[in-house]
């Protein structure tokens, strides 16, 4: 009997790594089959994925209100593009971008320690709002509603990472590393605790989790991810305005989080590839593609709260108990 | 100096009145259903649609534009109520946060869609030559908007001081479960809640309807003024809000004439941090449980 259980998580086990390489191989094969603009929309929607994931421990994992993280995304986007302007390197921006969002992780957390979830929500909306009011009138340093254009690619190892097609790749193991880092993160100690904050801070604190430290905790490890990926955002598009980092963008990283699943990493994986590539296969009716993603997140979280991986989940279990019985028979 | 500083406090009074109307449908909804609806700026920014369609483009008379604004508007509240907030009483409060967000964006882009995201213009509801008293020149239009919300104010505050609905009104904002005990419909005073928001909101923006443009985005700004002002007031008393919305408009004059106006939004965010951390119940609020979401 326990031979058999056994056997069987490995063959979970097996189908889970098989699932992972199957989805590799195709993302290391695809760019040669896509055309420049869908290789873009490739690279974007894994740069998302980084953003996304820094939402997912915030929101998902510790249960923190936080509708802010476009501006998360913009302070590393815009570190980065200055510093790169001003001649400095990619590999310098990194390790900056870090430590700021470190810094603005902590503030932004700070008043969670005090108030509620519904003032958590208006302060981070109006940090949002602020970061926007900024970057749009310092026009002597952000270029104002103008941008920063020009922002060239780093290198990698001497490697040059002009083209599109290398970009890609960097992106690649880049959020490849993100997501094992985020997955560790997930079953750490830092995991438990963030989930134990979720489920109920009276309980969490009874059983000895340091509710003030976790909260701040998740607050700094969201803006870091969330400003890795504006690094990435920034090398990427060669451009950034303003406009790329208001509360739209939030909304659709919320969206992407819900559709996906809440507090779940191939959840947040998920829910960006779809709001991210659908958009692009339903170009014809762009202007609508907000109130449909609107009114799918509304349904979804009433209806489906685990959201779009659980749908998949009961779907493969489904197929499985159906072959099953075939077998049997 | 005296006189200059005199008009920007009853210029920051006029536009602070209108957060303060704002704010108070923010704080009736929480205190009656315990929910927070972040769709409250497209609540003011759809009727100022109304009163345009009504007033210009179907050229009815006023009095009877503003009629059928309220009128709709209080519709779209018990909309809102029926369709999305009844479903979410006792959900987590993410849930809710999350539904009435995405209720704001859908409300909001089929309007852009609808209306396009160009901006209209609406006359001015008072007369709108200024006057002056002993050197200090007042503006009809801010005064107007002014007696509007109180007058708007004191009505409300009738109602719930001396109607038998207005006190279930009250007693559900104390204790929903208590309520509920005594034989009040407690869902029926929720949707009742909402539907007064509605009619408060509009008030607001049929208010600013001539000093702002008609466009489908105006919501946005004054619902997270109004939110802050609830916050800054305190979000249990109904003087939090007035109070909070009065003083928030007055900041907002005195910071944008005499220090920066572009900057003006980052520094009532930094009061409201200020006062969060040093007072997190308001100026009124009286200290909640910690734990009772």
């Amino acid at each position: 009997m326990v031979t058999k259980t056994l056997g069987l998580k490995n063959r979970k086990i097996l189908f889970i790594y098989g699932i992972i390489s199957v989805i590799l191989l195709i993302l290391i094969g695809i760019p040669y089959f896509l055309n420049p603009y869908l290789l873009y929309v490739l690279s974007l929607t894994l740069v998302m994925v980084m953003a996304v994931i820094g939402l997912n421990i915030t929101m998902g994992y510790a249960g923190q209100v936080s509708l802010c993280h476009a501006a998360f995304m913009g302070i590393g986007a815009y570190i980065t593009a200055l510093l790169i302007t001003h001649g400095h390197s990619f590999w310098l921006a990194l390790p900056i971008v870090i430590v700021v969002e470190i810094g603005f992780g902590i503030i932004i957390g700070y008043p969670s320690l005090k108030v509620k979830h519904m003032y958590l929500a208006l302060v981070t909306l109006g940090f949002g709002r602020i970061f926007y009011v900024f970057v749009q009138n310092a026009s002597d340093i952000t270029g104002g509603p103008t941008g920063i254009g020009d922002i060239t690619r780093p290198g990698f190892l001497f490697i040059p990472l002009g083209s599109d097609l290398r970009f890609y790749y960097f992106i690649l193991l880049f959020t490849i590393l993100i997501i094992f880092s985020a997955m560790w993160i997930a079953k750490s100690r830092w995991g438990r605790a963030f989930k134990s904050l979720r489920e109920n801070e009276v309980k969490a604190a009874m059983v000895g989790v340091d509710i003030r430290r976790y909260k701040l905790l998740s607050f700094v490890l969201g803006a870091i991810y969330a400003g890795i990926g504006g690094c990435f955002y920034a090398c990427l598009l060669g451009y950034i305005g303003p406009s790329g980092f208001t509360d739209v963008v939030t909304f659709r990283m919320i969206m992407m989080l819900v559709i996906g699943g809440l507090g779940r990493l191939e959840g947040a994986i998920l829910g960006t590839g779809i709001i991210t590539i659908l958009p692009e296969a339903l170009r014809a009716y762009e202007q609508y593609y907000i109130l449909i993603f609107a009114l799918i997140t509304m349904v979804m979280i009433i209806f489906v709260p685990k959201g779009g991986i659980w749908i998949i989940e009961k779907i493969i279990t489904k197929i499985k108990s159906i072959s099953k019985l075939g077998d049997s028979s | 100096m005296i006189s200059s500083l005199i008009q920007v406090i009853i210029g920051g009074l006029a536009h602070g009145a209108i957060y303060a109307i704002a704010a108070l449908g923010f704080v009736l909804l929480y205190t009656a259903s315990g929910t927070v609806n972040f769709a409250q700026g497209e609540l003011i920014m759809l009727p100022v649609f109304f009163i345009y369609l009504f007033f210009i483009v179907f050229e009815l008379p006023l009095i009877l534009a503003i009629i059928l604004t309220l009128a709709l508007s209080a519709l779209l509240g018990l909309l809102i109520e029926k369709g999305a907030i009844q479903h979410l009483l006792g959900k987590p409060f993410l849930t809710i946060i999350i539904v009435t967000f995405a209720l704001s964006e859908f409300i909001k882009y089929s309007v852009a869609i609808a209306a396009t995201a160009y901006a209209r213009a609406f006359p001015s509801l008072f007369n709108p030559t200024p006057f002056s008293v002993k050197g200090i020149i007042l503006s009809q239009e801010d005064l107007g908007v002014i007696f509007t919300v109180i007058g708007v104010v004191f009505l409300l505050y009738m109602f719930m001081k001396w109607t038998k609905t207005g006190k279930a009104m009250r007693a559900v904002a104390q204790n929903r479960n208590v309520a509920r005990i005594v034989g009040i419909n407690v869902l029926g005073i929720i949707a009742l809640v909402f539907v007064i928001n509605g009619i408060l909101v509009a008030v607001g923006g049929i208010l600013i309807a001539p000093i702002y443009f008609v466009r489908y985005d105006i919501g946005v700004m004054i619902a997270l003024k109004a939110f802050i002002a609830a916050i800054m007031g305190g979000f249990n008393k109904i003087q939090g809000p007035l109070v909070g919305g009065l003083f928030l408009g007055v900041t907002e004059g005195l910071v944008s004439t005499y220090i920066s106006s572009a900057y003006r939004d980052i520094f009532v965010f930094a009061i409201l941090i200020i006062i969060l951390l040093i007072k997190p119940e308001g100026f009124f609020g009286i200290k909640e449980e910690e734990y009772t979401v």
